[in-house]
């Protein structure tokens, strides 16, 4: 099979070709899909080792199960959707056994391209590791969800068909998401008086919710919602 | 409009969140825009809510898959296609038998939800995300339990002739291992000739390994040697069998059931052996790779569950993936 034959090939052609036993096609599907595979399994389970392993899992599934690929979704859902698939089993694997607090510090370093920690602004960088650390919290239904659509940049319909579920349950579960993480964010708080108790979602408790300290617009500080100070 | 107590009912941030994706009823999504477009404390939940949004989509993150990574799936899928080449009666013909035969419905159902996509608010959707699609994609880890052994490969490929091969060569090498480990419990005093001997190996103190203590530095090359015994010594692993709170078994390395839990899987064990790690008393778990049998999965367990009253799995310290040999 000459190289500009399968260059050419869409990814459906190549699929097929694979499945009729042309060696090289599948190794071309893998070849365009493979980084933002690799995004969406790393950003999902912020675990280097683990995404590596959902990835493959995923790859060789895909790779074995081509021939009932029935083109109802593109090819590059389909991936997507098994390699998610993979990453929601290891997440809900990995929040059964407790995380250990192994080097997580470490791990989100990992997740950061080696330019953010010298270029980016200290606090601009602060703000993503806690970003990062925070997400980690979500369950996993709501982390895969906000790295499809609000990280990754997929279509809400798109990431509706990779994740199998109505587009009104990938809105909610990325509305949920962003909620769950406010309270989380110290630096959307300037003066860091912002750090509300997570269990404080209501803000009627104003007065108690506020810290001392909480600087001159204290009222702004309540449920975590001042970042306009 | 909006009357003094309106103001005082803040809304809760998950409303003010699904406010902006419009997934409130009518009459609650005029309520809660009223309240926000006059409540300067909500509408600051609003700005940091969008705020994430805007961060989360410019974090920086990975471009390409790591070349190593790249390189192993790679690798995983040449061996793939190895297996294609060397087994004639492959895919065209096994897997038309296999479908036929069995669980089609697994594979087959991965591809087809997508086009049937159940109503825009289905409750019940949310949370439990399509556990029948799950199983033949991710077929990870994460499928224990009793029975799981033969079915996911075949569900994924309906390559059940290769995913029995490796039990029974398992099976082979731990009836010899089970003959001489039964001679051991006879013959103590042979024991000598054996590293370690029953007690030794029984909970296998760390110096019968010899070493310094784990780490994973040096966890591929304890797994090689481990490996090997396997292969010279098969009775080593086998003595384990005479500790109280093992299983006898004689078909394969017995780890304590915690540990094994530990893993996530629940396949015989390769080679399996006790020892310290980072401090911990911990047990070394080799099993085989779930997609290339030349690789090999190492994990290394806390061995505290086996003393602990709680019966939860074994602490997972690392895992690692190796060649085999």
């Amino acid at each position: 099979m000459d190289d500009a034959t399968i260059g050419g090939a869409s990814d459906g052609e190549l699929l097929a070709q694979h499945v009729a036993g042309d060696p090289h096609a599948f190794g071309e599907i893998v070849r365009r899909h493979r980084d933002r595979l690799w995004a969406v399994a790393l950003r999902t389970l912020g675990d280097r080792e683990e995404a590596a392993d959902a990835v493959q899992d995923a790859l060789v599934s895909a790779y074995r199960a081509a021939h009932t690929f029935r083109g109802q979704s593109a090819v590059t859902t389909w991936l997507h959707r098994i390699t998610v698939n993979a990453c929601l089993d290891r997440a809900r694997k990995a929040a059964s056994r407790r995380t250990s607090p192994v080097d997580d510090t470490e791990r989100l370093e990992q997740l950061l391209e080696p330019h953010e920690s010298a270029a980016a602004p200290a606090e601009r960088g602060d703000l993503h590791r806690e970003l990062l650390g925070a997400l980690r919290t979500l369950p996993p239904e709501q982390r895969a969800a906000l790295v499809l659509v609000d990280m990754q940049g997929y279509p809400v319909a798109e990431a509706a068909k990779v994740l199998d579920v109505p587009t009104g349950t990938v809105k909610s579960r990325c509305a949920r998401g962003r909620a769950r993480l406010l309270p989380l964010l110290s630096h959307l708080h300037p003066n860091g008086r912002g750090s509300v108790p997570s269990g404080g979602g209501r803000n009627r408790s104003q007065g108690t919710s506020v810290p001392p300290a909480a600087g001159p617009t204290d009222t702004d500080a309540v449920k975590g919602g001042g970042g306009r100070a | 409009m909006t009357s003094s107590t309106d103001t005082d009912e803040h809304p809760e941030v998950a409303e003010i969140s699904a406010l902006t994706e419009g997934l409130l009823p009518p009459s609650r999504t005029v309520d809660v825009r009223t309240h926000v477009a006059t409540c300067g404390l909500c509408a600051d939940v609003q700005t940091s809510l969008d705020e994430i949004r805007s961060t989360l989509g410019t974090l920086p993150g990975p471009a390409r898959m790591p070349d190593d990574i790249a390189g192993r799936i790679d690798a995983a899928l040449a061996a793939e296609a190895l297996l294609d080449a060397t087994a004639p009666d492959d895919r065209a013909s096994v897997s038309r038998e296999t479908e036929a035969a069995a669980p089609t419905g697994h594979v087959s159902r991965e591809t087809e939800p997508a086009a049937a996509p159940s109503g825009p608010s289905d409750p019940a959707v949310e949370g439990k995300p399509s556990p029948a699609v799950d199983r033949p994609a991710g077929r990870p880890r994460a499928a224990t339990g009793p029975g799981r052994k033969a079915t996911p490969r075949a569900a994924a490929g309906g390559r059940v002739g290769r995913s029995r091969r490796w039990p029974k060569v398992l099976l082979g090498s731990a009836c010899a291992a089970a003959v001489i480990g039964v001679g051991t419990l006879f013959f103590p005093g042979g024991s000598d000739h054996d590293k370690g001997g029953p007690g030794a190996t029984a909970h296998a103190d760390p110096s019968s390994t010899g070493k310094a203590t784990l780490s994973t530095g040096t966890l591929k090359g304890r797994v090689r040697e481990m490996l090997a015994d396997r292969k010279t010594s098969p009775s080593r692993g086998v003595t384990t069998q005479n500790t109280p709170d093992m299983p006898l078994r004689a078909d394969d390395p017995v780890v304590p059931s915690c540990v094994q839990r530990g893993t996530g899987r629940s396949e015989p064990v390769l080679a399996a052996q006790q020892d310290t790690y980072d401090g911990k008393t911990a047990y070394i778990v080799v099993l085989p790779h779930r997609s290339d049998s030349s690789l090999v999965d190492a994990f290394v367990i806390e061995a505290s569950c086996v003393s602990a009253s709680h019966t939860g799995p074994g602490e997972l310290l690392v895992t690692r993936t190796y060649p085999r040999d």
